[in-house]
């Protein structure tokens, strides 16, 4: 069914919303449509019948509890769980992250037995100059299971310098500070 | 803001809470009617009606006044009858009654809750603030955190599917 031009208007009408000049124009529509005096008897019955909804009768006993609870405070307002979890969660983050920082950035005593370690001299020497860290160390011994003897005659072979730059480039690859 | 409300939040945040007791009783019954015409029910009218007072009181410090008090009360109120979890009661059963006049009524409250429930939140609520409250839907907007427009078209859907809704009784 194809539905008036008129009929968008109805609930301004019936509202009291509808301009003066466009009240007068719809009047004179609604007399010769029916849609429309249907749709208008309609609304004014639905609001006829929503109208006779009333909200029940409160004793004010229960206002006067209410507000001298929250004066006195024995009831006060708590925080919904989403916002407690949304102010815990990122404190939790952020100091799980200091904790983590702290952790990372923590020097190598080097009171540890350096040969302990490892045996390579120039490993050691590394060490002793603060050049390398413990960390870099344990790296090293576990990147160590994977080396090929070509490598580990390589390594042997390097001097200090090239030993210097083959741990920094082993470093910046696997993300160590050094 | 209205005059009467700004004099009284002012005297809240200086420390009187004696302020906070004659605001309690201006908006009392009018939030506990949009709870009640929210929710259809009286224990959750209850329930979040007194939510909204400790909410209002809780953070009456922090108000600014670059709006209406009661536009700030009524957003706290719709904000929690929205997000409100209605809880599951047992549905009264009236099909089986043949109906006398006075039962009529019964039924005729029971088709409305039923029908208001039906519709989404923010419609419900809008019908609620223009058709019960008398707002207008600039004021519904700005309660509401909508536009005008938006306002007035939640009113609107309401209507027509609550004409769907009730259409035995029409």
């Amino acid at each position: 069914m194809k539905s008036c031009r008129y009929s968008k208007n109805i609930i301004d009408y019936i509202e009291g919303l509808m301009p003066l000049n466009e009240r007068a124009d719809f009047e004179s529509h609604l007399k010769i449509c029916s849609d429309c005096q249907k749709e208008v008897n309609e609304i004014k019955k639905l609001y006829e019948i929503l109208n006779k909804d009333e909200v029940p009768e409160l004793n004010g006993i229960f206002f006067e509890d209410i507000r001298m609870r929250i004066s006195k405070k024995e009831i006060y307002y708590k925080l919904p769980l989403w916002k407690i979890f949304g102010i815990l969660v990122p404190m939790l983050t952020v100091f799980i992250l200091i904790l983590l920082n702290l952790k990372t950035e923590q020097m190598v005593e080097f009171s540890i037995p350096v040969s302990e370690l490892l045996d390579d001299e120039y490993l050691n020497s590394l060490l002793l100059d603060k050049i390398i860290d413990k960390k870099i160390i344990t790296n090293f011994e576990i990147l160590e299971e994977y080396l090929t003897p070509t490598v580990e005659q390589d390594l042997d072979e390097m001097n200090k310098d090239e030993l210097k730059v083959f741990m920094e480039v082993l470093s910046q690859r696997y993300n160590v500070t050094t | 803001m209205n005059e009467d409300d700004a004099a009284l939040v002012r005297r809240f945040k200086n420390g009187d809470t004696g302020a906070f007791d004659l605001l309690f009783k201006k908006y009392q019954q009018a939030l506990y009617s949009i709870c009640y015409r929210y929710t259809r029910n009286e224990d959750d009218a209850r329930e979040l009606t007194q939510d909204i007072f400790i909410k209002i009181y809780h953070n009456l410090n922090k108000f600014k006044e670059n709006c209406k008090f009661f536009t700030w009360v009524y957003r706290i109120a719709i904000n929690t009858c929205i997000s409100f979890k209605r809880k599951e009661r047992p549905e009264l059963e009236i099909k089986e009654y043949q109906p006398n006049p006075g039962e009529r009524n019964i039924i005729l409250k029971k088709a409305i809750d039923d029908a208001l429930m039906k519709l989404p939140g923010r419609q419900r609520m809008a019908f609620i603030l223009r058709h019960y409250e008398g707002y207008k839907f600039d004021d519904i907007g700005r309660i509401m955190k909508i536009s005008t427009g938006a306002a007035k078209a939640n009113h609107c859907q309401a209507i027509k599917k609550l004409r769907v809704l009730l259409k035995d009784w029409l």
